[in-house]
């Protein structure tokens, strides 16, 4: 079977009508327009829905002819599309299929959550069911609210954290107890501790784009190795040409503002967010970041070097060996950072440790800091905003 | 440091617990005291909420609750604050970690006659809320309780202990074993009473994070004592001698509910967010 189905009739649904991006029209079987007009009229209201959408729109758009025998397929939450390369000049889609057994239920399942403010434990609670769209419509102050965590233990971990750290980040906008009422949530999108896989790219891509859509107010919380897979979404939203009905929905996103919390992960560094959600016109509000989180966060790594470079000048130290052994170790984190284990993150960590407690009598100021570091990388971070 | 170094999962390391706080909040005349972990976050954020030293309890202001159901109860809030727990190095991330809140608690709907004074009407009250927290809440995991209910009589005080557990979901990672809540509550007049939260996310295995969150909790609550406002001692005496017998049960097993069926509600027309259409297991009422 080469995919190809010219013997039954077809019609295009994406041709360069929709976009002038678009390189290659898409044909499906005229039986299933109906199902595909489905698609394109509700999938504001299924973020797989967008993605698959989206994925469609991109294959389309995608330059030169390349062909491929094989029937191929991709997979979003229950959704496949089964589509043809056969033919250099258009894509087939032949098949748009629902199998609810693709996803699972298990209650870690990386998926759309609310957290909901539970008043009687005075904390936030991750509920059990998975959504298929945030609810734009539930708003505090003008907005709706939704945080994409990075490392947790669960999901309910996360809820409860993140929910304070929202409260802190947009103290501007709300205080607590204007936002900690019976009733509240936010959107949560857990994604279980895999920040390497490109669905859920796919995922922040498509809850930007139906923000957009629906024309609402979204306050993003960006917390921790949640970042680097939220700048890889605003990326792909800056580069990628955004054809047909998700036209317009890749820019002048000033509606949607955006706080990062401890980012973690490539292109985090704080001027780096600014200039991307700038790019894509995402309003942004700011970067928390833990002083001492040498180990993970280029700015605070910088911030540190800079200190130490201060405390070694004023102090006018001769024997700087141990300086210079750090700081060759912090510009080295990034490489490490690359491709590490936190095993490996860790003998770094604590060599910079005793090679620095053993100059701390001349260090100084420097010195004094590392401990700080230290606890922080090894977990026992600051008690304040620093 | 040293104790960082040789953390265990089943020796964790909490920063601060060994070099806990001495906090006193005068709660309209009712003394507090206890020893408290300072607050702790990785992520360099401050407490929710720092020891409030004064509390006017009979000021409306700053009460929330849910209006839902046959008991309203509020609260105010006078501390929040989280600790982590660390094990061993191969992890730099916490492990785990414990939110502690304390909160004066008023309950709106006890009937006329009813006092949380009375210890047996204290159970009803108590009971009522461990409803609305169980098969009220029901869009949150299905909860059992009371569990491990114990009380016990400080400085003329009568102290409630119980906890919150999630129960069995059936999944053999889940982290719910070591997910619960503890609570000791006790009152200080008719309608007001102290709830102390402990919420702990523990780690794996449960066994030795529910016994390290659990001596966390002992320590803390070893260190507090409430002395009564001359006014409420007085009603208290008042309250005794009216019902001299009236008692509180030593132990108590967990309830067998039947959640309820709910929906989500609509709020844009004045619903509220999740509406319960059946009960099942009925909310208790209250007996004079």
């Amino acid at each position: 079977m080469n995919g190809s189905m010219t013997t039954k009739p077809l019609v295009a649904i994406i041709t360069q009508r929709d976009s002038s991006n678009i390189c290659r029209p898409v044909y499906m079987a005229e039986k299933q327009y109906e199902q595909w007009k489905y698609i394109k009229q509700n999938h504001n209201g299924n973020y797989y829905l967008t993605n698959l959408m989206r994925a469609l729109y991109d294959l389309a758009a995608c330059p030169g002819g390349r062909t491929h025998a094989a029937i191929q397929q991709k997979i979003f939450g229950p959704f496949i599309m089964q589509y043809s390369l056969a033919q250099a000049d258009r894509i087939e889609l032949i098949a748009l299929k629902v199998d609810q057994s693709l996803v699972k239920v298990a209650a870690q399942t990386p998926a759309l959550y609310r957290a909901r403010w539970d008043s009687e434990s005075e904390s936030w609670q991750t509920q059990d069911e998975q959504n298929r769209n945030m609810d734009l419509t539930h708003q505090w102050k003008g907005a709706h609210t939704a945080a994409i965590p990075g490392k947790f233990e669960d999901k309910g971990e996360a809820g409860r954290v993140i929910g304070e750290h929202i409260t802190k980040a947009y103290r501007a906008a709300f205080s607590a107890s204007e936002v900690q009422a019976q009733g509240n949530h936010f959107s949560l999108f857990w994604m279980n501790n895999d920040f390497k896989d490109r669905a859920h790219v796919e995922s922040i891509v498509s809850f930007i784009q139906q923000a957009k859509l629906k024309n609402t107010s979204v306050r993003w919380l960006v917390h921790g190795e949640g970042a680097g897979v939220f700048v890889e979404a605003v990326k792909y939203l800056s580069t990628q040409p955004q054809a047909g009905v998700l036209k317009g929905t890749a820019s002048n996103l000033v509606k949607q503002s955006v706080f990062f919390s401890n980012p973690r992960g490539k292109d985090c560094r704080e001027k780096q967010l600014e200039a991307l959600c700038e790019k894509v016109g995402l309003n942004y509000v700011g970067t928390k970041v833990n002083d001492f989180d040498i180990l993970f966060n280029g700015d605070a790594r910088d911030k540190f070097t800079d200190k130490a470079i201060s405390a070694g000048g004023v102090m006018g130290l001769s024997g700087v060996t141990g300086y210079f052994g750090y700081t060759a170790l912090a510009n080295g984190y990034d490489a490490v950072m690359a491709g590490s284990s936190i095993a490996t993150t860790m003998v770094i960590g604590t060599s910079a440790y005793v090679l620095a407690k053993d100059k701390a009598t001349t260090f100084g100021g420097y010195a004094r800091n590392l401990p700080k570091v230290v606890s922080s990388a090894l977990g026992k971070g600051n008690q304040q905003w620093h | 440091m040293l104790k960082r170094l040789f953390a265990t999962r089943k020796h964790p390391c909490m920063p601060g617990l060994n070099t806990p706080e001495q906090i006193t909040v005068n709660l309209s005349g009712s003394v507090l005291s206890l020893k408290l972990p300072p607050h702790y976050s990785s992520d360099g954020f401050e407490a929710h909420c720092d020891p409030i030293e004064t509390m006017n309890i009979y000021d409306p202001t700053g009460y929330s609750g849910d209006p839902m159901g046959t008991a309203v109860f509020n609260r105010k809030r006078f501390i929040s604050r989280a600790w982590e727990l660390f094990g061993p190095l191969t992890r730099l991330r916490n492990i785990g970690s414990i939110s502690f809140v304390a909160v004066v608690e008023r309950i709106d709907s006890l009937p006329e006659g009813m006092s949380c004074f009375n210890p047996n009407h204290y159970e009803q009250v108590i009971n009522r809320l461990i409803f609305k927290m169980g098969p009220e809440n029901p869009t949150s995991a299905k909860r059992v309780a009371p569990v491990n209910w114990r009380t016990e009589v400080k400085n003329g005080c009568l102290w409630l202990y119980y906890e919150i557990h999630k129960a069995e979901d059936g999944d053999p990672e889940s982290f719910a074993p070591s997910q619960f809540s503890s609570y000791a509550v006790t009152p200080l007049d008719d309608h007001h009473y102290i709830r102390l939260m402990f919420h702990n996310l523990g780690y794996k295995p449960a066994e030795y994070s529910n016994r390290f969150v659990n001596s966390v909790r002992d320590k803390v609550l070893g260190s507090v004592t409430l002395t009564l406002s001359e006014h409420a001692q007085q009603r208290k005496a008042e309250v005794q001698s009216q019902w001299p017998d009236a008692a509180i049960s030593k132990q108590r097993q967990p309830y067998n509910w039947v959640y309820p069926e709910w929906r989500y509600g609509d709020t844009s027309k004045g619903e509220r967010d999740v509406v319960i259409t059946e009960y099942s297991t009925t909310p208790p009422e209250f007996h004079l």
